[in-house]
């Protein structure tokens, strides 16, 4: 396991998380010029195992919600994570002994890498949700009933805000109100637990994951075939499982709108090389959600849909989407804690409108596999 | 009779053509690009004008495409001695200005550089007043220590009040004589990107100033008194007297005003062109008559820019392609090229290397030089060797086009007689005629564009009515451009609804273009 984050591996956790991202996560860009330069000036950050803390001591997960579109004009400085810890140790009256993920995707991963650097705090190797979720109820913390408040949220003026309500999706709903009259971000601290229940509810080493998955991603240099032998080898070896190569293919529509402030839609893949004259349609709502071949469904929500530029092996987020592109798809399986049933009551395919219960991509495959009368087929080329 | 001239300048030739009122090709050129651009640009120019026989009063417009300031940024030469100013505080603070650009460009413009307070939200609402206390001091301190300024402000192309007052405080103390760079006219959201863009084009501005005022200078010593302009890398337009301040924008305009000329010169607006070169071939996508862009950040000398380029995909196949045989009858192609020196070379010129012109000759597809001396090759192996080169560019076409329909390809370029009439994903192949020199050509039919992008709110206005706010924003600065009002169409429009906010902020980007105002013509008769 990773145990201290130096500047270099700055990028390798930025990588790595943009395939845990299922399309969503945000550019993290600003994110990394930010921690870097944190870890330059504070010194490296300690990555540390769940039961390396002491059962009794807070953890604080931190993260910074919002568009970064609107992150990537004004600038946070970092600082703004380092007040709401302070806030919500305040509220609670009590002191941090490590900070957490909430989601290890897109900034999120650096956001607590951030922050431990800039409040001198080691990082716990886990998160709330092992990918993107557009919403912070949406995490295995919220499905063991570990409150969200207090929620403090605070802008680059350090103006904060400080949200209690015993109702997590409630507290989630204010605060993504809040974030638009905070000028398009905000970070955030909440669900402060002791590590005896961090260890219980949160998925483990998902930060160490995708450091592992940023250094093979670089190595592969931009060969789609050696980037998915990396994912491949490297979620096989997680709380993951291993990934399914779903079809190939270009984008030849794409159908997109803000659906009660969700960018929501659907893009449409015709099948290219062995998946020749295969149409086949993905749904996201800010994150990808769906991903069907005609009428049969392949991959659903929570697991992980991963697109990836055929050219490059980059994973193509639902805002960068474009028509004309030649993509690989991925089904990558959750971890198992994702797909509990209080999870799936706000992950899974019904919370999206979607008339399927969640079904295991590793099921799905194994009905069409049984139908088709094959064996075991080839996972990937 | 009215004529016009068109330059552009690529990395091994100039190119020159002179039209007329009806873009008739009148005359054209190509010289060598000489080390120092203007030299071949002057000479290019008097060639075309010898060649055409045109009375130099008739000439009314000439449009020129340069290298200039990429060249000046790339070798960092004749650059100016800049400021940087940023406004955004308490944002931004741990992310300096030019962070990310390499060293040696940031210790030549880093040496001044401020954050102030100011700026805006993404919905236009006053982050923090502009500090204009800070800002006189800050110009009071620069007082003859630069002669260019970079000012950026968050969000102005949301809001460009902080950046218009910033101005007028610094020009009443520093004066006109300093050139002041404005993000807003430059880039779109995204600072680091934007203010980089900014930077580089407050570098520049005396570049351009001694380029445009040659180039003015000798045309008149020709006789010719034409309203100037010059491309940008959009495939447009715009007036020397706006380029001298926004220089930065005629960047890269050589591969869209390639792609703009074959579309004229085919006359289609949906198309693929393939630009075969001595050493390359370019394909890029013709979309409602202007290049399908690249949604990729682009560099210009290490430094990110969010300028849009045209989207190419370019692979080694060219008329001087080198192809080596191997003794167990297998062959490679490239990527290497005799490049200009294909006719000493190539062994249909009576040179030692095999090259991908040799192959079409020897197959009797083209008549150039002396077919006997490849006669010796065993016709099976070009013929393998020409399904090969034909494959290279049909998978390139097949990567680059929208649909799984075939579509129209217009080949352009001078090696573009090594491709077929017929091949895989193209409906139909067209040989236009000029197509030597469609560069050029590309740059005299420019048109004039105005361009909108922001984020939007929709709440206010709901979707239709505010792309139809962002529409007119975008014609009626087509319109200020210099642009005919009835030769105005919308040429793109993209809207992008941001994830993870709610509110329904979308990022709008509208451009608009048409044909230079004949109103202008007449003003210069």
């Amino acid at each position: 396991m990773k145990q201290t984050i130096i500047e270099q591996d700055v990028s390798q956790f930025a990588c790595g998380a943009k395939y845990l991202g299922a399309g969503g996560g945000g550019s993290s860009n600003i994110l990394e010029l930010l921690t870097k330069r944190a870890i330059r000036e504070h010194g490296p950050v300690q990555l540390q195992h769940p039961f390396d803390v002491k059962e009794t001591e807070w953890i604080i997960p931190v993260g910074i919600m919002g568009s970064t579109t609107i992150m990537n004009e004004k600038i946070p400085t970092g600082w703004e994570l380092v007040e709401v810890l302070r806030a919500v140790e305040k509220e609670k009256e009590i002191r941090a002994g490590a900070v957490a993920g909430i989601e290890i995707a897109g900034i999120n991963v650096l956001t607590p890498i951030l922050t431990a650097a800039l409040a001198r705090l080691p990082v716990i190797d886990c998160d709330g949700m092992g990918r993107a979720f557009t919403g912070i109820h949406m995490t295995t913390y919220h499905a063991f009933d570990i409150s969200l408040a207090p929620l403090v949220m605070t802008d680059e003026k350090r103006k904060s805000i400080l949200i209690q309500s015993d109702n997590n999706e409630e507290a989630e709903c204010i605060a993504r109100n809040t974030v638009m009259n905070m000028g398009g971000w905000a970070a955030f601290a909440c669900y402060a637990m002791k590590t005896k229940h961090m260890r219980e509810t949160s998925i483990y080493h998902t930060f160490s994951l995708a450091w592992r998955l940023g250094r093979g991603v670089k190595k592969a240099h931009e060969d789609i075939h050696q980037v998915v032998r990396v994912l491949m080898e490297e979620l096989s070896n997680s709380v993951y499982g291993t990934p399914r190569l779903v079809t190939k293919g270009k984008i030849v529509e794409i159908y997109c709108d803000m659906k009660e402030g969700q960018l929501s839609g659907s893009l449409f893949l015709e099948g290219r090389g062995e998946y020749t004259a295969e149409q086949w349609e993905i749904l996201f709502c800010n994150e990808y959600v769906l991903c069907k071949q005609e009428e049969n469904v392949r991959v659903m929500s929570p697991d992980l849909i991963c697109v990836l530029d055929a050219d490059t092996g980059h994973p193509v987020q639902v805002e960068e989407l474009e028509k004309n592109r030649n993509v690989w798809v991925l089904g990558i399986p959750s971890p198992p804690l994702v797909r509990t049933s209080k999870m799936l009551e706000v992950v899974g395919p019904e919370t999206y409108g979607s008339p399927f219960s969640f079904l295991p991509v590793e099921s799905l495959y194994e009905q069409m596999d049984a139908k088709r009368g094959v064996g075991h087929a080839t996972a990937w080329d | 009779m009215s004529y016009r001239i068109g330059i552009d300048v690529g990395g091994t030739h100039t190119d020159a053509v002179i039209l007329d009122k009806n873009y008739q090709v009148i005359a054209e050129t190509k010289c060598a690009t000489t080390e120092d651009v203007s030299a071949g640009i002057y000479r290019a120019m008097r060639e075309v004008l010898a060649k055409s026989g045109v009375p130099r009063e008739h000439i009314r417009f000439a449009m020129l495409g340069t290298t200039h300031c990429t060249n000046a940024i790339v070798e960092r030469k004749r650059l100016n001695k800049i400021a940087i100013i940023r406004i955004g505080a308490p944002a931004t603070l741990s992310v300096k200005p030019l962070i990310g650009v390499p060293d040696d460009l940031r210790k030549q413009l880093g040496e001044h550089v401020y954050i102030l307070k100011g700026g805006h939200e993404f919905d236009g609402r006053e982050i923090m007043p502009l500090d204009e206390d800070e800002l006189i001091r800050i110009a009071q301190e620069l007082n003859g220590q630069v002669d260019s300024i970079a000012l950026t402000s968050v969000f102005s192309p949301v809001s460009k009040e902080h950046e218009l007052r910033a101005a007028e405080v610094i020009q009443d103390i520093l004066g006109k004589e300093v050139a002041l760079s404005l993000s807003h006219e430059i880039g779109s959201v995204g600072l680091l990107e934007r203010e980089n863009a900014t930077i580089l084009n407050a570098a520049v501005v005396n570049v351009a100033k001694t380029t445009a005022d040659g180039f003015v200078r000798a045309l008149e010593e020709e006789g010719i008194h034409a309203k100037v302009f010059f491309g940008q890398n959009d495939g447009t337009l715009m007036s020397v007297e706006y380029a001298v301040k926004y220089p930065i924008l005629t960047v890269a305009c050589g591969p869209t005003n390639s792609i703009r000329g074959a579309s004229y010169l085919a006359g289609l607006s949906n198309a693929l062109v393939v630009d075969v070169g001595g050493t390359t071939t370019d394909i890029g996508v013709l979309m409602n008559g202007f290049p399908r862009e690249s949604s990729l950040a682009v560099e210009i000398g290490g430094a990110r820019t969010n300028f849009r380029m045209p989207d190419l995909v370019s692979i080694g196949l060219g008329g001087g392609t080198i192809i080596r045989l191997q003794e167990d009858g297998s062959f490679t192609i490239g990527p290497d090229s005799v490049g200009y020196r294909l006719s000493e070379k190539g062994l249909v010129f009576g040179g030692d290397t095999l090259t991908t012109t040799d192959v079409v000759v020897a197959l009797g597809k083209v008549q150039l030089g002396d077919p006997s001396k490849v006669s010796h090759i065993e016709r099976s192996l070009l013929e393998r060797i020409y399904k090969r080169m034909v494959e290279m560019v049909e998978v390139a076409i097949d990567k680059m086009k929208t649909s799984a329909e075939s579509v129209p390809v217009i080949l352009v370029g001078g090696g573009s007689i090594l491709l077929p009439d017929k091949m895989a994903g193209a409906s139909q192949v067209i040989r236009p005629e000029h197509f030597g020199v469609a560069n050029a050509i590309g740059a005299a039919i420019a048109q004039i564009s105005g361009q909108v992008e922001r984020v939007f709110s929709l709440d206010e206005l709901g979707r239709d009515k505010t792309l139809e706010l962002a529409k007119e924003i975008a014609v009626s600065e087509a319109v200020a451009a210099g642009a005919n009002p009835d030769t105005v169409e919308i040429v793109d429009i993209e809207d992008v609804p941001l994830a993870y906010l709610p509110g329904n902020a979308t990022r709008i980007r509208v451009k608009a273009a048409g044909k230079l105002d004949a109103t202008l013509e007449q003003v210069n008769h």
